[in-house]
């Protein structure tokens, strides 16, 4: 386990920024952090770094649980927290020598070969206050990936990346994860971008988390299907079976989902109609992250 | 520690601030070869320099006050005016790192705040003692130059004394301005206090001078903390009264407080 929250409480005066919220990260995993703008994702991806202590609750990082522990267990990690922290007046590569010697690593060839992994390896003598928005979030990225960390923590890292820059981004984070075994916990409000690249994901509404779930288990949850809306369920769905040899459906009130014949709605319509069933309507559905996200937070 | 204290050096090398700064002294140069004599924040008895404090530049009579005298008091005499620039220097260098979130990452690296405050502060009394040192030995030169006059050995050296002496006293003024800054959490508010109080000590204690022993223990008291005091009398070389030890006491007592609040602020503050 490399991070974990047991009913963790985060308050600013009355006000609840997290309440009783429980998550864990496994070693290998991309964790995607969803929620709307203060839902408590900042909160508590501060607090796993060390900028805010929770009110209630337990954290373990990389199994320690103690202040002092938690401080040395962070040199493991790399950040970008927010908004980009940069020296404004430096360029990209003094930007990279600063934090390569205040973590001592050896060596300068570091500092070329993370800048070409991200991207900014001809930036010349060009200051970061004069980098574009995409740019120096990519410089941030840099700093967070330097000393090759085994946690990876991104706080909205695709603001103000064209949308090249967020597939290199994309590309580049599954390529740390899988080659390098590199965990990484990412917020996003991108949810298309979250589910190509997230392998579990925490849904985080109002300070409350409602709900962490794998890919596969959302994968199971949001399956495409035909929704087939009859009068008489019961007949259409042994007609179903007969004819059409699946017993891949479910019924829910006046619904049929079919989950075969995806392709060959004019197969199942054949079929149903031969049977003199009153047909409402045929039509492919099934939800996405999105969908998902949107039903469950209208459901709490 | 050390580590951290070669990150802060090379991150002063690398900022504007540090070259703003090389710039306002320059311009401070530039001033004070330019100007004639100048009394700034004068009080006392003029003629006789034991009986005066202030801030006096080329001013002799080559009686009561011989050209000896005016040089080496026109060396410390804008130490009146250098004092923002240390002050500008440390206040922007501390409030860059919040304001620029570097501070933030540096925790959420695994390091602590009070360790980089520690070599950040360390970093900006080596950097300041030695502007404000060659800074002083420029003024102290250039005004030897200016009245023909040969400096010895032992003039030299008291110059350089009384010069760190004054840096001495600036720095825990400093350190007293990166506690403000950790309390406040504003640059603006801080440094418009920082840079007005002293002022007002410093007009508060010419008012006072010639019957200070006469005003009770508020006004002293309000005059001695504050680092004008200690520079209206050192830079007017006014060496009396253990005014020395007095500096020594102030700067030491000013800084250990002043970085013992910071450290405990740091630490149990949450960062923004």
């Amino acid at each position: 386990m490399i991070f974990q929250m047991e009913h963790v409480v985060k308050k600013y005066g009355a006000h609840a920024a997290l309440d009783d919220v429980n998550l864990s990260i496994q070693q290998g995993a991309i964790y995607g952090l969803i929620g709307e703008n203060g839902a408590g994702k900042t909160t508590l991806i501060r607090i796993l770094c060390g900028l805010a202590y929770p009110t209630q609750g337990k954290i373990y990082l990389f199994g320690d649980d103690t202040k002092a522990g938690q401080v040395k267990q962070r040199k493991r990690m790399g950040c970008l927290v927010e908004s980009p922290a940069l020296y404004p007046d430096m360029t990209a590569e003094q930007n990279l020598e600063v934090h390569r010697l205040q973590r001592g690593i050896p060596g300068k060839d570091c500092i070329q070969e993370t800048l070409t992994l991200v991207g900014l390896e001809n930036t010349g003598h060009k200051k970061a206050k004069n980098f574009s928005l995409g740019m120096r979030q990519r410089l941030a990225l840099a700093i967070a990936l330097l000393s090759k960390p085994e946690f990876l923590v991104l706080d909205e890292p695709t603001n103000g990346l064209d949308p090249m820059g967020i597939v290199e981004l994309r590309e580049l984070l599954l390529h740390l994860n899988q080659e390098k075994n590199m965990t990484i916990l990412i917020s996003s409000h991108i949810l298309s971008e979250m589910y190509q690249l997230a392998t579990d994901y925490g849904i985080l509404h109002k300070g409350k988390f409602l709900e962490q779930i794998t890919k596969d288990e959302l994968n199971e949850k949001c399956k495409k299907y035909l929704s087939i809306q009859v009068a008489d369920t019961a007949k259409a769905s042994a007609v179903i079976e007969q004819q059409l040899k699946t017993v891949h459906y479910e019924v829910t009130n006046q619904e049929i989902r079919l989950y075969a014949y995806l392709d060959q709605p004019e197969v199942v319509l054949k079929v149903l109609a031969d049977a003199d069933i009153k047909i409402k309507k045929v039509a492919p559905s099934g939800e996405d992250l999105e969908g998902y996200f949107t039903s469950l937070i209208r459901r709490s | 520690m050390g580590k951290q204290i070669k990150v802060e050096l090379y991150k002063l090398l690398h900022s504007r601030t540090t070259y703003v700064s090389l710039i306002g002294y320059l311009f401070l140069l530039l001033i004070f070869f330019a100007s004639g004599s100048v009394f700034m924040m004068v009080a006392g008895n003029l003629s006789v320099p034991s009986e005066s404090i202030g801030f006096f530049k080329g001013i002799a009579d080559g009686i009561n006050i011989p050209i000896q005298i005016s040089v080496l008091r026109s060396a410390h005499s804008f130490i009146i005016f250098s004092w923002l620039i240390g002050l500008n220097l440390c206040i922007s260098t501390f409030s860059s790192e919040t304001k620029n979130r570097t501070l933030s990452l540096y925790i959420c690296e695994g390091g602590k705040a009070e360790t980089l405050y520690i070599a950040k502060m360390f970093a900006i009394c080596i950097v300041t003692t030695i502007l404000q040192l060659i800074f002083t030995l420029l003024c102290l030169f250039l005004m030897a130059g200016q009245l023909n006059y040969p400096l010895t050995t032992s003039e030299v050296l008291q110059t350089v004394g009384i010069a760190l002496l004054n840096s001495v006293v600036l720095l825990a003024f400093l350190e007293f301005s990166v506690f403000m800054l950790t309390l406040l959490r504003s640059r603006i508010a801080v440094e418009l206090i920082l840079c007005l109080i002293p002022l007002i000590g410093a007009i508060l204690y010419g008012t006072s001078f010639a019957e200070i022993q006469a005003t009770g223990v508020q006004t002293p008291l309000v005059i001695k903390i504050l680092p004008t005091y200690y520079w209206a009398n050192l830079a007017s070389l006014r060496l009396i009264d253990g005014i020395i030890w007095e500096a020594l006491i102030y700067s030491i007592l000013l800084f250990c407080g002043a970085a013992m609040g910071t450290v405990i602020l740091l630490k149990h503050r949450e960062m923004k």
